[in-house]
């Protein structure tokens, strides 16, 4: 038996892993924050390309607007309407002009357009006609221009060529871009953290059954081992695993069970040899005593002792056999000739008590041979014992499909009481009115062959009628 | 024959040693595996008993420093446990024989007897022990000249005892051995047949051969 410290039970294994609560807040933490930062960004960026998208239109209508100006009213009326016209500055997007002749010399332009848009800031324009180049640029003051130049028809049917500079002050589209990303960080970050907490909460929410359930788990005790997982409203997963703990429950207090009772009947076993031992020692000692009275405690001592030691070793055999660390190697075998050796053994017993035994029929089983034998001679023996004089045994073997087939223990004895037919198999259980047959028997035939049966995964049926007899089958599965 | 039994339960230890002395053997008793070590390798012994269970140095450790000596004393092993892992560790470091608590004392004599015999066991087609007389491969038996008519489970009985004739044997054994049965119920069935047999081996003559040991099963030898 290994030593189980106590303050290891419910300890975290050595070899810990991520707690399931973070491993769950962390993982959907960073899917719900992927998902926010990719919506803003495509709302960002999507804002922004439109916006910028917009400023150029606006810039070649007007520079189309002022191309059809100049062609229409020439040169004087656009510098009047447009170049000089003062807007105050109160235009969302100010825009400035610029007319240059084809010698590059400033025909006219808007009020500090040489400061916040120098023609060499431009690219230059291409000539035959086609829309100017956009440029994007910050300049001195700090504001974001988009200018574009062009040559245009300086007008009046004249032919003569021009250059006209058109610029946009885009400073305030810039701004809302900017104030936009700077909300937008703002959000992700204040985003991140929600996103943690909230799975957090969610983690957590979540493993509360766990916790619940280990609490429970964590209860169950020696002491306690009929209390159970309860509660009922567990989420499906774990109501699966609530069910199987509680299954296994099951099965250990019913091994723990039938362990402790085998204990409690073991001891009352032992308690009879142990008095006997005792008293008939101190007995012999209590006075003088010839050798020969001496040399008869000895050997009724050594009867007991011969008693216990079989006790044990049936104990330890049907204990082997629970728990599966039993040899049990069934092969083909002759049922029969098993049979013949046990009854061989047997025959001259049952002669002296007048018990007739026959047998008929044979079978081929798949069977370990020994434990065949212990099995058939526990069931012979109880038949001889139970019996009364001029009584028989019958012994029968039928084959079934393929290797499997049955064993019937018939007698013709005392029988037992229906209401004791099941508690038989109990170990140590002996039928109080028929006990005397047999003072010495240990109780343990019957779970004896029990077991061998369970091992073979065949069964045991009993079927007794009180005063005319007990048989015995044992069916053997073909596998 | 000098024997050593290496045992730390006094009164298992002082009864291996009278049953041997009162066997004609020599035993010397060491109560703990360091004397034990110790003694086993200063003297020379014809056999060591060895208990598992020791204090402080164990019978397994024992046998392996023995062995790793180079002394190849013969070795029994005693222990409680009597699973089969055990048995096989124990032969695999060298011991000779094993044998699991609790154990009948004829069980352990027998046992240190198989070992010591060494060389050839007796293979005789003719086995004499006073004047019965068994022709194994003839299966016949017949006492003064007398020919016996037994069944052959009779004769295998008979062969047994007579083979390990001075030996007690237990029922147990003795229904293992015949029958290949362990199952052991209170009716003594074994008695049934060692009633039978002495009625054709014994009655008839003067001299009993078959001797029952109370408490402990039979044994064949001429007294």
């Amino acid at each position: 038996m290994s030593r189980v410290d106590p303050s290891d039970t419910g300890a975290v294994p050595r070899r810990s892993h991520l707690s399931l609560t973070l491993w769950l807040a962390l993982a959907n933490a960073v899917a719900a924050f992927l998902l926010l930062a990719l919506i803003a960004m495509l709302l960002y960026f999507g804002l922004a390309a439109q916006l910028n998208h917009q400023n150029h239109l606006y810039l070649h209508d007007e520079v189309r607007m002022l191309r059809r100006m100049l062609h229409n009213y020439g040169i004087g009326a656009m510098v009047s309407d447009e170049i000089n016209a003062d807007h105050h500055g109160e235009e969302y997007v100010k825009h400035y002009i610029r007319l240059l002749d084809k010698g590059g010399r400033t025909i006219a332009e808007t009020r500090g357009m040489g400061e916040a848009a120098p023609h060499s800031s431009f690219r230059p324009a291409v000539r035959n006609g086609r829309p100017g180049l956009d440029n994007l640029w910050r300049n001195r003051k700090g504001e974001t221009m988009l200018g574009a130049s062009e040559w245009v028809d300086l007008g009046n049917g004249t032919g003569e060529q021009g250059i006209l500079d058109v610029a946009l002050d885009v400073t305030n589209v810039h701004n809302i871009l900017k104030g936009c990303r700077f909300r937008i960080s703002t959000l992700l970050v204040v985003g991140f953290m929600l996103c943690v907490a909230v799975s957090f909460a969610i983690a957590r929410r979540g493993t509360r059954p766990l916790r619940q359930m280990t609490d429970m788990i964590r209860r169950v005790s020696v002491s306690n081992l009929d209390e159970r997982v309860s509660g009922g409203a567990w989420p499906r997963e774990l109501g699966t695993l609530a069910l199987a703990t509680n299954l296994m429950l099951d099965r250990l207090q019913d091994s723990f069970e039938r362990l402790r009772n085998s204990a409690i009947n073991l001891s009352h076993k032992m308690r009879t040899p142990l008095t006997i031992l005792r008293g008939e020692a101190e007995v012999a000692l209590s006075r003088e005593r010839s050798v020969e009275e001496l040399r008869e405690v000895i050997v009724s001592g050594l009867e007991e002792n011969v008693r216990l030691v079989r006790l044990v070793d049936n104990i330890l055999f049907l204990s082997d056999a629970e728990l599966g660390k039993f040899q049990c190697s069934p092969s083909a075998m002759d049922a029969g000739a098993e049979i013949e050796k046990v009854i061989d053994f047997y025959s001259p017993a049952a002669e002296e008590k007048g018990i007739t035994i026959n047998y008929s029929g044979s079978a081929q089983l798949l069977a370990d041979a020994a434990l065949f034998r212990k099995a058939a001679a526990a069931l012979i023996a109880n038949g001889l014992n139970y019996n009364a004089p001029g009584g028989s045994l019958d012994l029968s073997l039928s084959q079934g499909e393929g290797l499997s087939g049955a064993l019937r223990v018939s007698d013709s004895g005392c029988g037992i009481p229906p209401e004791e037919q099941m508690k038989v198999f109990d170990r140590f259980y002996r039928v109080y009115a028929t006990r005397h047959c047999d003072p010495h028997g240990t109780g343990l035939g019957l779970s004896i062959v029990q077991a061998i049966m369970e091992l073979h995964r065949g069964s045991v049926a009993i079927d007794s009628r009180p005063k005319v007899g007990t048989s015995v089958t044992l069916t053997f599965p073909a596998h | 024959m000098h024997i050593l039994i290496i045992e730390d339960e006094k009164k298992t230890a002082a009864f291996i040693s009278r049953g041997l002395t009162e066997e004609n053997f020599t035993a010397d008793v060491s109560e703990n595996g360091r004397d034990g070590l110790n003694l086993a390798l200063s003297r020379e012994y014809d056999l060591i008993i060895l208990d598992i269970m020791l204090p402080g140095l164990d019978g397994w450790e024992v046998l392996k420093r023995l062995r790793d000596r180079g002394k190849d004393t013969p070795v029994l092993l005693l222990t409680v446990l009597n699973d089969v892992d055990d048995r096989v560790k124990g032969l695999k470091l060298g011991a000779d024989d094993y044998l699991a608590k609790p154990f009948a004392f004829s069980e352990l004599l027998a046992r240190i007897h198989t070992i010591l015999r060494r060389g050839p066991v007796r293979t005789s087609d003719v086995l004499r022990v006073a004047d019965l007389e068994i022709d194994f491969p003839g299966h016949r038996v017949s006492r003064g000249g007398k020919r016996i008519d037994l069944t052959p489970k009779e004769f295998a009985l008979l062969s047994l005892l007579a083979r390990r004739s001075g030996e007690v044997l237990s029922r147990t054994r003795i229904a293992e051995r015949i029958w290949d049965i362990d199952f052991e119920s209170e009716t003594n069935v074994v008695d049934v047949h060692m009633r039978r047999l002495r009625i054709k081996v014994d009655e008839p003559f003067e001299t009993k051969l078959i001797h029952t040991v109370r408490g402990i099963g039979y044994v064949l030898e001429p007294r």
